[in-house]
């Protein structure tokens, strides 16, 4: 027998080869991977969300340490100027 | 392997009342149990063609319309009758469309279906001897079940080996060689019987 007889042979199987799931199982493994990377994609995506999250408020205590920062070296540069002011008054 | 023993499957028998009924809600329900799987098997053989996938799928449900009446639910499932004719009417549709795209057609299709192309003879009209066919099927069910599989996969549904390889979990070249060694076994046993024939007609004369 040749190889195409054979080829063309095997379009006949009998039903009772083909009652086999191969095909659902196939589908299965498929749905199985897609579940699997969508899963994965979105704990990227959350992950990218809480970075993105801890970059805002690591900011913001930035700038308010920042600002803090900035109303300290006014008030201290003030204080002379108050003390001076309130001896000159203590003095008159 | 699973062997049917009858239509046991009661939903199946009420899609099948309901079409011999000639009720449009006995399609709609085959629809919905059998749709993914059958452009599952469409697409496997016909590749990224989806228009001709879906045209494939409606002509599968037109012809189990046509020919319910012969369907004999102790010989196969719902389910096998209409993946033997969804993969036969797949084969078919890929002939018709190498008449038309002849360049194009081998882009994403497998070895086995390049054949079917360039081997006209619609498959409906196949004629093969009873007893060849009866002892094909025979070895083919005495195989390890892997290579049964493959086997299977390769040659009746059309899977590049790739795709095999993938959901059986091998090599490419595991896939390929047990293949090549099945179908040379399966050739093999077709070729003793032959001799043995030439043989006995030797000895009469």
């Amino acid at each position: 027998m040749n190889e195409v007889k054979l080829i063309d042979m095997l379009s006949y199987l009998e039903p009772e080869l083909l009652e086999d799931d191969y095909i659902e199982k196939d589908m299965n493994k498929l749905k199985n991977l897609i579940s699997k990377i969508s899963e994965s994609s979105s704990l990227i995506t959350f992950n990218k969300g809480l970075r993105s999250i801890i970059k805002i408020i690591t900011f913001i205590i930035a700038s308010l340490l920042v600002l803090v920062g900035i109303i300290v070296i006014i008030i201290k540069k003030k204080k002379p100027k108050i003390t001076k002011k309130a001896f000159n008054f203590v003095t008159n | 392997m699973r062997v049917w023993k009858g239509g046991y499957d009661l939903k199946d028998q009420k899609i099948i009342n309901l079409i011999l009924e000639g009720n449009e809600l006995g399609f709609i329900k085959l629809a919905n149990k059998y749709e993914k799987l059958l452009f599952y098997i469409a697409k496997s053989i016909l590749g990224n063609r989806i228009e001709d996938v879906e045209e494939c799928v409606n002509d599968t449900y037109l012809k189990l319309w046509n020919n319910i009446d012969k369907y004999d639910s102790d010989k196969a499932s719902l389910k096998t009758y209409l993946i033997i004719i969804v993969r036969n009417t797949a084969i078919n549709k890929l002939r018709d469309l190498s008449k038309h795209e002849k360049n194009q057609i081998s882009d994403d299709i497998t070895d086995i279906a390049k054949y079917y192309i360039d081997n006209k003879q619609n498959l409906e009209k196949s004629i093969f001897d009873k007893e060849d066919l009866s002892k094909l099927n025979t070895l083919i069910k005495n195989l390890k079940s892997v290579d049964q599989e493959i086997i299977i996969r390769k040659y009746f549904y059309l899977q590049s080996s790739k795709h095999i390889a993938r959901v059986m979990d091998m090599t490419v070249t595991a896939v390929d060689s047990r293949s090549s060694r099945t179908r040379k076994i399966l050739q093999k046993e077709f070729e003793k019987e032959d001799e043995e024939v030439i043989r006995k007609e030797n000895k009469y004369e």
